[in-house]
C-alpha cells in the first residue's frame, strides 16, 4: 500500500517587521533544531533579505534601509542566544 | 567546506565580502547544533546537554563554516554584525527632514 505525505509549503515576504519577528521566533521554537536563519545582502539591488525556514513553513522579509540593521541584529542576537542554549534551558526560557 | 574557529572565520568572511561586486551576494545561515552532531575527536569539550551553533557562509563558490559554543556567541556577533554593517553600504540611509519652525505671530 502505498503512503502518500503531503508537505504543504508557505512562503513569501512579509512586510510588517513585527509580524516577521514574531513567526521568526514561532518557527524557531516549534522545531529549534530544524530551522535555519539565513541572512543575505544582495548588492546588485542594495536589499538585505532575511528568511527563517524549517523546510515545512518560510518566512521572509527584505529591506534597503539601513536603519533595518539594527532590527537585523536583534534579531541574529536572539537567534544565536537560543542555538547555543541546552535543551532544558530552551525549554524554560521565555520567548523573548 | 572549511570548518574553522570563530576570528579566522570572520577573517575569511571580511574576504568574501570584499570580493562580492555587483552580480555576487554572500549568504550566512545559522542554524543549531546538537552536542552528538559534532564529530570531535575531543570528546572531554563536547557536554552531552550542551549545543552550538553552525555558521556557514558562502558567496556561491566557496563556503566556509564555523561553530559556536555558548561562551563564544556573543562577541562572534558583535563582530559579525560589525563587518555587515561596514559591508552592506549599498542600504538607503535615512532621509532627514528639514523640521519647519513655526514663526510666532
Amino acid at each position: 500500500s502505498k503512503v502518500v505525505v503531503i508537505v504543504s509549503r508557505e512562503m513569501g515576504y512579509i512586510a510588517d517587521w513585527n509580524v516577521f519577528e514574531s513567526e521568526a521566533h514561532r518557527v524557531l521554537l516549534g522545531d529549534p533544531v530544524g530551522t535555519r536563519y539565513t541572512f543575505k545582502y544582495n548588492n546588485a539591488q542594495g536589499q538585505l533579505i532575511l528568511k527563517v525556514t524549517d523546510n515545512r513553513t518560510c518566512v521572509m522579509y527584505k529591506t534597503d534601509q539601513r536603519t533595518d540593521m539594527r532590527k537585523l541584529e536583534a534579531l541574529t542576537a536572539w537567534m544565536m542566544e537560543n542555538m547555543v542554549a541546552s535543551d532544558e534551558a530552551q525549554s524554560t526560557s521565555t520567548t523573548k | 567546506m572549511g570548518r574553522s574557529d570563530p576570528q579566522a572565520f570572520l577573517t575569511e568572511l571580511a574576504k568574501l565580502y570584499d570580493k562580492s561586486n555587483k552580480r555576487k551576494s554572500v549568504l550566512v545561515t545559522l542554524k543549531k547544533l546538537p552536542a552528538h552532531k559534532i564529530a570531535s575527536k575531543d570528546e572531554a569539550n563536547v557536554g552531552l546537554n550542551s549545543s552550538y551553533c553552525l555558521v556557514r557562509a558562502t558567496n556561491g563558490k566557496q563556503k566556509i563554516s564555523c561553530v559556536l559554543s555558548s561562551g563564544e556567541h556573543l562577541r562572534f556577533h558583535m563582530d559579525l554584525m560589525t563587518l555587515l554593517r561596514a559591508s552592506a553600504d549599498g542600504l538607503k540611509k535615512k532621509a532627514k527632514t528639514k523640521k519647519l519652525k513655526s514663526s510666532l505671530v
